[in-house]
């Protein structure tokens, strides 16, 4: 039942019902007798709009102005309606559409995560809050700049040099302004520094050895890793704030889209086209696609 | 040698330093320091200018996207474009301020919002049944924006859009966005706007920063003022009543000679007071951003030979014509103008850093050539509409450029000394690249060379770093400068570093002179000082281009050759790179044709420092 209970789908037809039931009771005897009638919502939302443009209350007279043109706007809209003059419009069908969509809006809105909520949305994007990497390593940079063969001379070096100590190592590469040992530094801090590329070919190396060539923006390096640390999930205290305004950014534009697929599968979605110019397998593809 | 002087992972014990520039810092207070606090300071790229769907100016575009989407894209995530499609940085910013325009800020986009009674203005009709459709939404702008600017300059506002809860419900909403984006070490969102006067299309924009987001006034915008005198003012206001704040004004280039006139905005000659006010108020200027670079001109500099060809815009801010090329729109003129000035009134009214901007207003931050997604939604969001449509009357779209850059040396990526940083000027621009440019002058170095491991810590005891002043030495020796600069991780290589030198004589003219101090490729100076060129690896039809020539990293001990004790004088750097594709040619690539002729297919992307000022005393 708590479950139902959240289920935003059900939120907006009930809502949906709501409304409904609610436009029926307030209908009734326009329904049957052609009324209209002016109440105090009416006259209120009426006198705002007008101060809203002109800084004033309306005279008594501008009142009984602005209940005639809506009174005409009113029943003009309701014979247009009979009419079905507001089927197939462009903008009405626009306005429409987007009062739906903010209706998923407000619902999301209303409807806030539990911790269980938080913990399940982590879960399902780990990729996204996984720390990184994090490295303690030894670093040389062989550099086009320096070297005619800069990719050569650095795996001469790695052959050469299984077993030199690091003080040796160190002055085998080129004096470029980058750390020659890092102590726990993070993948996103390498990638700040030697790009993306660099960072990722790290994950595979093998610990304790001299490994390499790897190449960066700026050469190619041998690289010694002394220590890796596998990225780990944070706890929901660590990241509450950035969970919860994602989870809720997300849910909004997710809910968008799961009314939007719950409704649709309500129809029946018939391509008709029987133009020469289109490819009968292009329609029969379309048909497929748009009932997925 | 460990060398560990640049980089954020550089571990320090936390010790409690004395913060000599910091305004407000109370160095009795134990501050806390985030993990990568750097007493000699890092590197921090970012963002000081970007607009989002918030701006009015974007809402009729169709964009629908505000701040949240602007923070997400700069930090890394992968968002969505207005257009639709999906974009993500290689490497993410670490700082960034959202700057929408202060009139009807947030108001315009909540027309699209059925539910809220903004929806009923009559505005909002237009407003949404203008979809995608260019030129309705054109119509649209410009229907308001004549409506609001009047013929004499001064605004009148449309009142129903621009009530007190309007513009509080916005404004708050917009901090409270910037608060939730803002991880101290990690990610900084600094709270600001822009003030978007332009009485008759001269552009005098400004962009607002705040150092907190506490207690916040409302914007004070053009629709208050369209003099920097009164906002300035205003700013001096906030100021006594402790809140903190800076202005960078940018594309002089577009000011018709108003960004740096000699004159106030009465037409009175400059006073010592306005000086005064004008420096304590803003202390940086874009020198590059979408809408062109502003530090110099081919008519102004006919010897700087990387002036030409350069991201010249030569169109209003908006609108149909063309804008005027005078002396006092650019950032070059305007320091040598501040020397004389000096002279004159005792302060220099032009002593400014510099920062890039964007200015793009999508709410993507688009600096990168490659992936470059333009400056305004319909207009200039794909390559089709960016190379193809063809809009008469409106901005050049080939003459925009992608963003560039505001960066700094800060101690720590927190909104305290990101603001402090460029308080104290110690930030440099690039147009677009993540060159990371020092410098420092001073009197003896010793046997320092840039890149030493401990360069920075002797710079900073021995002379001063970029943005700051020196003065003259007992013995009236030669300054000395230690330069250095480092290219981008995905970037081309580096061309050269050249130092720009102006002065002012005894006759009280002023000059200017670009001095070649380190390049690539073991090239020589001829007689002149002029260097060959470093040569050009783009191929046009396929938009690539191979780092094999110039430098990953450049740097230097210069002394000034021709200097002279008794002569005021300002010192910056320029940084270029190796020739790179400019981003018509990666959209020429994409559609299949050939890049737009007249227009370079190839650009040096380039960094600028902020000047070190030399005084004679």
């Amino acid at each position: 039942m708590k479950k139902l209970l959240k289920d935003p789908f059900l939120h907006f037809i009930l809502i949906g019902v709501i409304l409904f039931a609610l436009f029926r009771l307030v209908n009734q005897t326009t329904e049957t007798k052609n009324t209209i009638v002016i109440n105090d919502f009416d006259i209120e939302n009426i006198i705002s709009t007008w101060e809203m443009q002109w800084k004033r209350p309306p005279t008594e007279q501008e009142i009984q102005n602005l209940i005639n043109v809506n009174l005409k706007q009113e029943i003009f809209y309701q014979e247009a309606l009979k009419m079905n003059l507001d089927h197939n419009d462009e903008i009405i069908k626009r306005r429409l559409s987007q009062k739906m969509q903010f209706l998923s809006n407000d619902i999301a809105a209303m409807i806030k995560p539990t911790d269980a909520d938080l913990e399940d949305y982590i879960q399902k994007n780990k990729e996204k809050y996984l720390t990184p990497y994090s490295y303690s390593l030894y670093q040389i940079i062989f550099s086009p700049d320096k070297r005619d063969n800069n990719l050569k001379d650095a795996t001469d070096v790695l052959n050469l040099n299984k077993n030199t100590s690091f003080e040796e190592m160190k002055s085998k590469g080129d004096a470029l302004p980058f750390n020659y040992h890092f102590t726990n530094i993070n993948a996103d801090e390498l990638a700040l520094q030697f790009g993306t590329q660099f960072s990722e070919a790290l994950v595979n190396q093998e610990l304790n050895n001299w490994v390499g060539p790897i190449p960066s923006g700026f050469g190619y390096h041998l690289v010694f890793i002394t220590q890796k640390t596998k990225p780990e999930l944070p706890k929901l205290e660590d990241i509450r704030k950035e969970i919860t305004r994602d989870y809720e950014y997300d849910y909004q534009k997710e809910l968008n889209e799961s009314i939007y697929q719950e409704l649709k599968k309500q129809y029946d979605i018939r391509i008709d086209i029987k133009s020469p110019d289109f490819d009968p397998e292009f329609v029969k593809y379309l048909q497929e696609k748009l009932n997925n | 040698m460990l060398i560990c002087f640049i980089f954020t992972n550089c571990k320090n014990d936390n010790k409690s330093i004395p913060d000599k520039t910091g305004p407000n810092q109370n160095t009795e207070l134990k501050v806390e320091r985030t993990a990568g606090y750097n007493e000699f300071k890092n590197p921090y790229f970012g963002q000081t200018h970007q607009h989002t769907g918030w701006s009015f100016d974007e809402a009729f575009y169709n964009v629908k996207l505000g701040p949240e989407n602007s923070y997400r894209h700069a930090r890394g995530e992968k968002v969505k474009h207005p257009s639709g499609y999906d974009v993500q940085l290689k490497l993410p910013l670490d700082f960034m301020v959202v700057s929408d325009h202060s009139e009807y800020l947030g108001v315009l986009i909540q027309m699209y919002d059925p539910n809220n009674p903004l929806s009923k203005n009559p505005l909002a009709k237009q407003l949404i049944d203008s979809g995608d459709d260019i030129t309705k939404s054109t119509k649209g702008f410009y229907g308001l924006v004549t409506k609001t600017i009047q013929p004499d300059g001064t605004t009148k506002p449309d009142s129903t859009l621009n009530t007190i809860e309007i513009r509080t419900s916005a404004w708050d909403k917009y901090v409270k966005i910037t608060d939730d984006f803002y991880e101290p070490g990690k990610f900084t969102t600094l709270v600001g706007y822009e003030w978007s006067s332009q009485p008759n299309m001269s552009n005098l924009h400004r962009n607002v920063i705040f150092r907190s987001s506490k207690n916040l006034p409302l914007p004070f915008s053009y629709f208050d003022s369209e003099k920097p005198e009164d906002l300035w003012k205003w700013m001096d206001s906030q100021r006594d009543s402790g809140i903190e704040l800076l202005a960078i004004p940018h594309n002089g280039n577009l000011s018709n000679g108003l960004m740096f006139a000699l004159q106030d905005s009465y037409g009175n000659p400059l006073s010592i007071e306005y000086a005064k006010t004008r420096m304590r108020n803003e202390k940086l200027t874009e020198i590059i951003q979408t809408k062109g670079q502003s530090e110099t001109h081919p008519l102004m500099a006919p010897n700087d030979e990387f002036a030409y060809d350069f991201e010249l815009w030569t169109k209003p801010v908006a609108g149909p014509g063309t804008v005027k090329v005078l002396e006092t729109n650019y950032v070059r003129n305007a320091f040598k103008n501040g020397l004389k000035l000096e002279q004159d009134l005792g302060v220099n009214p032009f002593k400014y850093g510099v920062v890039g901007g964007g200015d793009i207003h999508t709410s993507i931050v688009s600096h990168e050539e490659y992936q470059h997604t333009g400056e305004h939604n319909l207009k200039s969001g794909t390559p089709e509409e960016r190379l193809l449509q063809n809009l008469p009357g409106e901005p050049s779209k080939i003459e925009q450029g992608s963003a560039g850059l505001s960066c700094v040396w800060a101690e720590e990526n927190t909104r305290e000394s990101i603001y402090d940083a460029m308080e104290r000027k110690e930030t440099w621009a690039t147009s677009g690249s993540r060159i990371t440019v020092r410098i420092f002058g001073g009197y003896d170095f010793g046997t320092t060379q840039p890149g030493d491991s401990n360069w920075a810590e002797i710079g900073y005891a021995n002379g001063v770093p970029m943005g700051a002043d020196m003065n003259s030495n007992s013995g009236n020796k030669t300054p000395q400068f230690m330069v250095w600069a480092l290219k981008g991780p995905n970037s081309g290589n580096l061309d050269r570093i050249q130092i720009i030198k102006g002065w002012v004589d005894t006759n009280g003219e002023s000059h200017e002179k670009i001095y070649n101090v380190a390049w690539s490729d073991n090239r020589v100076l001829d007689a002149k000082g002029k260097l060959p060129a470093v040569g050009n690896t783009v191929d046009i039809p396929n938009a690539t281009y191979t780092n094999t020539i110039g430098s990953p990293e450049l740097k230097t001990v210069w002394e000034d050759p021709d200097f002279d004790a008794s002569q005021p004088a300002f010192y910056y750097v320029r940084v270029l790179e190796i020739p790179t594709p400019r981003w018509s040619t990666y959209d020429a690539k994409a559609l299949g044709i050939d890049p737009p002729k007249d227009f370079p297919a190839t650009i040096q992307e380039r960094a600028w420092s902020s000047p070190i000022w030399y005084n004679p005393n």
